[in-house]
């Protein structure tokens, strides 16, 4: 049998010596001669020995031409009566692709299926003969092959650590690529030498871990295998099924309120529960951890095949540990998959929201009158998460505006350039800047200060008035987060509120967003981005000292300003906010720029750790990871230590879960596009014997043609040489031949 | 002198081009040996008796003739002596020409063939010879003598001998040992034989037969004419060896792989004739086509000349 029979025709240059011989003869021109006596009566013994080497000589070149010939068609001895089994037996390079993924964890027959397949790769390595070679590659989101190159059967100590490095290995917790480990099983099967590969694909054939239909991926994971130096190449699959008739709680979907949380403050963590197998689940009971200690456990009702339900922990005296914390929600179910049994999710705890409030009051001395209402709406308790600081403006001009995530200015007359100059820096920088205009505030600042500073992107047309009959509100923008939870589209908080007095201004056609109108139309809330690091600038049209409107004396005065302070410190609060992510999603995080964040440390879930630089963009250290696809706690570790370490719980991939497997549309599709060996696509472990001895279809003998090839040559060359020396002795002996002359 | 414009056959005359004639006429043939004969010459002949020079005195024995008693000496002796002469004797020169079908063979870079070369050298030897008063005679054979010219020192002889030479062709098979015992029989005193031929024929057969010759105490020259693709055989390319002398004999081979062999065995054929010639007293000049045959001549005259 031959690999590349089409090059067998190559032995027709086997013909090209007698060709060459037979030309030369017929191309004969007659001599006539007189001199025959000299040619017909010869040394016979030197003639015979010419005669010999030369048809020698030609022998050996028409076996050269013919040895190369059969060497490039790669012939394979088969074993039968004449040929040896040792002689027949082709090694083969074997690997075999063990799904490593999340879904794997599923049980199957007892065990999970990833301890089936490691039970199959046993049974494969005992099939295996000494000179094949072995290698195992794990799927996994990175295919991880657990050994770089194949190692032989016969080393022992190279099987035995594959085997015990498999061992220690628990159930994945990624998706997994099967095209991308079919490449990897290709990449490490290139160290071998032997002339057959075989890849066998031990999986839970889960459809989405397949890449169906995507045949880009393919190709460029398997190459074109249409080429004739793919053919050795076979890849079968095994599919280990997971029970069918199984129960499997599945915990996703882990959200805490509020978003952001003060120290000791009332909090929320819920999770969803659904019942994803085909058997009822029967009650248990779900714990919350937070930071690795259970807090609080709750009763989980039984649960009816394919339905679903919500578990809510309340925590009353909230987190009482400041800055980043984690939070497990966990079942105590023993069900079909326990990976997903859990979910994860970080808690921020802000110690101190701090707010610095700039009091247009022009004399320092006495409270500060039209800050009074504001700050009562920000501080209703004393423990509340939002701190706060009321200055004058000259005060505030000494001060260091980056230690406030959000600064008001309550009803400033006048602002000098340099104080309008930082604070523009400031929004800049990504904080909140809101500008509440009340009865102090001057025309010119309205009209010309703030626009130039581009804080303002308005134009006043006049103060309005409209005492005798106020005007109510109008939600503009139900969704944005400042008025959000008192204005929704069904219930709008804010329709008692009488507004009398405001500066009308007219929003540019590019510039400030309209949040809440008047009912003449004219602005009250009007928001605007600034810069490209998250700042906010709002302005309030009317006070909130209660002189122009009754907005302070409403009920939901108080979320309304709590609200726009957090809206305004959403930048600051980039990637604190309490939530779990899911597999894949990146981790982003960005901190004030100081302390200047010299590096991070990254802590996986599986205790490796992984350290990144931080970037600075725009007055903000900004980290990004997103290499996510592990699901459990990441921890980042920020160096100088005093930034505290933050906490995000990444949650499994729920692609993992769905339990759709490969259809025999699919399988024919693999089949048809030759991923799959088409004659045998799918494999049972009672098959695995039967295609490694199908595999091992007969040794190749390019080895002994190579050598048999170097050896005619060899041998062809040492004629030559013969024949050209004995030619070089002739001249000689010409040279000395008589010349005409005369001898006596 | 002869020349070519008393001659009244062009063709005949055609054989001793003028250069040639000039270069040899300025030499003299002088014979190896001492012959006997006849005609005073220039060649010293071993007999004393029928002289011109007086040599010495012999007591008179019953027999001799008494014309030759010195008369004079018996007068102051009162003791009958003869008068004994050394004479010049003349030479008688057969020139044998082989006329075989080999002899026609040309190389590929030759101007003539073997025969022609012979033709040429038989023409010059005779014209030599009847030049200096002496006899010449022609043999031409191929496996039989053709021709058989005794040798005559008349000048007219000179045209006789052409107009043969002229009309000889190389053809048929050729025997020359034979033929060499049949000159050795037929010419009955000691003469010079000039054996102009490729000598291709067994080297014992032919060296027996120049012991016959020797033996009839001949003096004999072996002008061995090959040409000089048949020296060297610079044949690549495979071809068909027609033999000459029988047409059916043919043989297809490879010259590269032949070469070697062929040329040992030229080798050794040669050598067998150059020691038995050597052995033999035989001068042996070994003639190439490719060279003017005038020049092989006169270097043979020049050293004939030193020998003297």
């Amino acid at each position: 049998m031959f690999l590349m029979p089409l090059l067998l025709l190559g032995l027709i240059g086997m013909s090209i010596p007698v060709i060459v011989h037979l030309l030369h003869r017929q191309r004969t021109q007659p001599v006539a001669w007189g001199a025959m006596q000299f040619l017909r009566t010869s040394p016979l013994q030197m003639k015979r020995k010419k005669r010999v080497d030369h048809w020698l000589l030609m022998i050996i070149r028409i076996l050269a031409l013919a040895v190369l010939a059969l060497m490039l068609a790669r012939p394979r001895v088969m074993q039968s009566a004449f040929v040896p089994k040792g002689l027949a037996d082709a090694p083969v390079d074997v690997a075999v692709v063990i799904d490593h993924s999340l879904s794997t964890g599923r049980s199957s027959s007892g065990q999970t299926v990833f301890d089936r397949s490691i039970g199959i790769e046993d049974k494969m390595l005992d099939q295996l003969k000494s000179s094949d070679t072995f290698s195992v590659i794990l799927a996994e989101h990175t295919p991880r092959p657990l050994n770089v190159q194949p190692i032989k059967k016969a080393d022992a100590g190279g099987i035995s650590q594959l085997r015990q490095r498999l061992a220690q290995e628990r159930e994945g917790m990624t998706d997994c690529s099967i095209p991308a480990a079919i490449s990897a099983a290709r990449r490490v099967l290139a160290g071998g030498r032997n002339a057959n590969e075989l890849i066998v694909v031990v999986s839970d054939q889960q459809r989405t871990n397949w890449h169906i239909k995507d045949e880009a991926l393919w190709r460029a994971a398997l190459g074109e295998r249409t080429t004739p130096v793919a053919r050795n190449l076979t890849i079968h699959s095994l599919p280990i099924s997971p029970d069918a008739d199984s129960a499997n709680l599945s915990l996703s979907g882990i959200a805490v309120e509020p978003k952001i949380l003060g120290i000791s403050r009332p909090a929320q963590i819920t999770a969803t529960i659904t019942n994803t197998g085909s058997r009822p689940m029967s009650a248990t009971a779900a714990r919350l951890i937070i930071n690795g200690k259970v807090l609080d456990t709750k009763p989980v009702a039984p649960l009816a095949p394919k339905t679903s339900a919500t578990i809510r922990f309340d925590l009353d005296s909230g987190v009482t540990q400041p800055g980043s914390n984690w939070v497990k929600v966990a079942i105590d179910a023993v069900d079909s998959l326990q990976a997903d049994n859990e979910a994860v999710a970080a808690v921020n705890v802000l110690q101190r929201l701090p707010v610095l409030v700039i009091d247009g009051q022009l004399s320092e001395a006495g409270t500060f009158k039209s800050s009074r209402f504001l700050q009562a709406a920000m501080q209703p308790l004393d423990s509340a998460l939002i701190q706060p600081r009321i200055v004058s403006v000259s005060q505030a001009m000494s001060m260091r505006l980056d230690d406030y995530m959000v600064t008001v200015l309550n009803d400033v007359p006048v602002l000098p350039q340099a104080m309008r100059d930082r604070l523009t820096d400031y929004a800049r920088t990504g904080h909140g800047l809101w500008i509440i205009l009340g009865p102090r505030a001057q025309r010119p600042l309205i009209e010309k200060e703030l626009p130039a500073s581009n804080l303002l992107n308005a134009t006043l047309r006049e103060q309005v008035d409209v005492h005798e009959n106020p005007s109510g509100v109008e939600v503009k923008d139900p969704t944005n987060p400042m008025v959000k939870v008192v204005a929704g589209n069904e219930r709008n908080a804010l329709t008692g509120t009488a507004t009398r007095k405001w500066w009308g201004l007219k929003p540019a056609e590019d510039g400030s967003h309209v949040v809440l109108a008047a009912a003449n139309g004219d602005p009250l809330i009007l928001e605007r981005p600034f810069g490209t690091s998250g700042g906010i600038v709002a302005v309030w049209t009317s006070s909130v000292d209660g002189t122009w409107n009754n907005w302070n004396l409403i009920p939901n005065f108080v979320p309304l300003v709590n609200e726009t302070i957090h809206h305004l410190a959403a930048a600051q609060l980039h990637g604190l906010e309490n939530q779990g992510i899911e597999a894949g999603q990146p981790i982003e995080w960005a901190g004030p720029a100081r302390p200047a964040i010299r590096s991070v440390q990254i802590t996986l879930p599986d205790n490796t750790s992984i350290t990144r630089p931080a970037t600075f963009n725009n007055g903000r250290w900004l980290v990004t990871y997103s290499d996510t696809y592990l699901p459990g706690v990441y921890r980042l570790q920020f160096s100088p230590t005093e930034v505290a370490p933050v906490y995000y719980g990444v949650n499994i991939d729920p692609k993992e879960l769905d339990p759709a497997a490969l259809d025999t549309d699919d399988i024919t599709w693999l089949k048809n596009g030759n991923y799959l060996d088409p004659s045998l696509p799918i494999l049972t472990e009672a098959d695995l014997g039967v295609v490694i001895r199908r595999e091992a279809e007969g040794r190749e003998l390019w080895g002994w043609l190579g050598g048999a090839l170097l050896a005619s040559l060899l041998i062809e060359t040492f004629l030559t040489y013969r024949l050209i020396g004995s030619q070089k002795k002739i001249d000689v002996l010409n040279a000395g031949l008589p010349t005409p002359q005369v001898v006596v | 002198m002869p020349t070519l414009s008393t001659n009244s056959r062009p063709a005949s005359g055609s054989l001793l081009e003028p250069a040639t004639l000039q270069k040899i006429s300025r030499m003299e043939l002088v014979a190896r040996q001492v012959m006997d004969g006849y005609v005073q010459g220039m060649h010293r002949s071993p007999h004393i008796g029928f002289a011109v020079d007086f040599a010495q005195h012999r007591q008179y024995a019953p027999g001799d003739d008494i014309k030759r008693i010195d008369w004079r000496a018996f007068a102051k002796s009162e003791r009958y002596y003869i008068k004994q002469y050394e004479v010049s004797t003349n030479l008688r020169a057969h020139i044998v020409l082989d006329a075989s079908g080999s002899m026609g063979y040309r190389g590929q870079s030759d101007v003539m063939s073997k025969f022609r070369y012979g033709q040429y050298l038989a023409a010059c030897l005779t014209y030599l010879v009847l030049h200096q008063q002496d006899s010449a005679g022609l043999v031409t054979f191929d496996n039989k003598v053709r021709e058989f010219i005794p040798p005559r020192s008349a000048p007219s002889h000179l045209m006789r001998l052409l107009h043969a030479l002229d009309n000889t062709k190389a053809e048929k098979e050729s025997g020359i040992a034979p033929l060499l015992h049949e000159v050795a029989e037929r010419i009955d005193r000691r003469w010079m034989v000039i054996v102009i031929s490729d000598l291709f024929d067994e080297a014992a057969p032919l060296i027996e037969a120049l012991h016959h010759l020797r033996h009839k105490r001949h003096e004999v020259i072996l002008m061995h004419t090959m040409a000089h693709d048949e020296l060297e055989f610079p044949f690549r390319k495979w071809s068909l060896f027609e033999n000459l002398e029988q047409p059916d004999d043919r043989l297809r081979l490879d010259p590269a792989r032949m070469r070697a062999i062929y040329l040992e065995n030229v080798a050794n054929h040669l050598k067998a004739i150059r020691d038995a010639a050597s052995k033999l007293n035989i001068s042996h000049l070994l003639l190439d086509t490719s060279r003017p045959f005038d020049d092989a001549l006169t270097a043979y005259l020049a050293q004939r000349m030193g020998k003297k």
